[in-house]
């Protein structure tokens, strides 16, 4: 100590003294350590928390009670809102798909592939044609093709039919591979072989299109080919759809 | 690893959320605090509380603890400051000490003196133990401006530039309370300096 004098023998016993006292020191009582180190525990805890990186605290808040409720509230809100929204195209579609109809008017024959659904009125007609069709003979399905051994099957499948612009194509392939259309030749001199329900149904189906459009001489060409295939099929099922546009004609009427 | 870690290091360690180094910082300083606290109040069950306190404090305060401060420093402040508030209180409560004289003459003994004992009476006879309990008394009878500047110089090894920031007053202040604190002692046991002498 700068302020004393070292050379003091008093102080100096005296410090002798106190210095063996400190030799005395008393140990504290253990038993306040165990609540000490828990309020320590706790406290590094809290202070390895608030010294985290900012994305652990975040997440840390992410996982407390109420912002797991927001979160689920958000997310049943979220499926709520993708829900209605898919109803609504859902509800829309029907409108649409008839427009598709007009822009497309020769996509009555579809080959392979995905079709676009068939609207309700030509459906209905698929379904009545279906219900007709004779005894022992299996229902043919609307897209099934012409027998494959025939050219005008291979013809059948060819696709690119409804991207065809041009109008009124008719028919796409006829028996014999000959191209069927208004303006073709007459093929009734032929021998005919047994009409193909298929082939007839289709013709139908144009020449009820081609009414519908006011396009008389092209649909009474179609039910003449349609008369000539066969004539009870043509009393049966194109004669009254064709009534306001085409007249009988004279095979039909000699039968 | 952590019991060669100096007290800084380890309160910053503790304060990254290793319980280990406040662990070892406890078991370093709870014996000197703890005797610290005794001399200074006299009583060893207020010293227990006091030392209990003090080390919650620094826990407490752990978070705002800046690694340029003397961690002895800081915990030292906060128990003299528990001990000085703690006689406060007790000069406030006059309750009679046991090293208080039972009446104004200076003649007259302690109560120290009149409890009866077999354990006091056969401590009596050592002469190391009854010059302790004459300093001790001694230490109890300086002012406390003075005890606490005597106890952290002469029992805690300080330097009187950590006493005058641990008390919060200039260092020349804290050399004047200690040599008007040894002068007090040297009257006090001037009748014990031919023990002093002798003793081992």
């Amino acid at each position: 100590m700068a302020d004393e004098d070292p050379d003091d023998p008093q102080l100096n016993a005296l410090r002798a003294v106190w210095l063996s006292m400190r030799d005395s020191d008393e140990d504290p009582p253990d038993s306040g350590v165990s609540a000490l180190m828990a309020a320590a525990r706790s406290q590094a805890s809290m202070m390895a928390a608030a010294k985290a990186p900012w994305w652990k605290r975040m997440f840390e808040q992410l996982r407390r009670p109420p912002v797991l409720a927001l979160a689920s509230l958000v997310v049943v809100i979220g499926i709520g809102v993708v829900l209605a929204s898919h109803h609504d195209a859902i509800e829309k579609a029907p409108t649409t798909a008839p427009m598709l109809e007009k822009e497309l008017p020769h996509a009555n024959v579809d080959v392979g592939g995905a079709a676009p659904p068939a609207p309700p009125e030509r459906a209905k007609d698929d379904e009545v044609h279906d219900k007709k069709a004779p005894d022992g003979e299996p229902q043919v399905h609307r897209h099934l093709t012409a027998p494959a051994h025939t050219s005008a099957g291979r013809a059948a499948t060819t696709p690119s039919v409804q991207s065809d612009p041009r109008p009124e194509p008719a028919f796409q392939a006829g028996e014999g591979g000959q191209a069927l259309d208004a303006n073709a030749p007459k093929t009734e001199t032929a021998t005919p072989a047994p009409p193909s329900r298929v082939l007839v149904d289709q013709l139908a189906a144009q020449a009820k299109k081609a009414a519908q459009r006011g396009d008389c001489e092209n649909a009474k060409a179609i039910a003449t080919r349609i008369a000539g295939q066969d004539a009870a099929y043509y009393r049966d099922h194109v004669a009254h759809d064709l009534a306001g546009c085409v007249s009988p004609p004279a095979a039909v009427d000699a039968r | 690893m952590f019991n060669d870690q100096a007290d800084e290091d380890l309160m910053v360690m503790y304060q990254k959320g290793e319980v280990r180094a406040f662990e070892v910082l406890l078991s370093r300083h709870r014996k000197p605090v703890f005797n610290f606290i005794l001399r200074f109040v006299g009583d060893r069950e207020t010293a227990e509380d006091l030392l209990q306190e003090a080390f919650m404090r620094v826990i407490k305060g752990a978070e705002a603890y800046k690694r340029q401060a003397k961690f002895t420093t800081w915990l030292y402040t906060i128990a003299r400051n528990l001990c000085v508030d703690q006689t406060r209180r007790r000069k406030h409560r006059k309750h009679a000490s046991l090293d208080a004289p039972m009446d104004t003459s200076e003649e007259s003994g302690t109560l120290m003196d009149v409890i009866p004992g077999n354990e006091m009476a056969s401590d009596r006879k050592s002469v190391n133990k009854q010059l302790h309990e004459q300093m001790q008394r001694a230490i109890g009878a300086l002012s406390e401006d003075q005890r606490e500047v005597f106890l952290m110089r002469e029992f805690l090894d300080m330097p009187f530039k950590q006493i005058a920031d641990v008390v919060g007053v200039p260092e020349n202040t804290v050399k004047s309370r200690m040599r008007y604190a040894l002068e007090k002692l040297r009257l006090e046991l001037d009748e014990y300096k031919d023990l002093a002498k002798v003793a081992p």
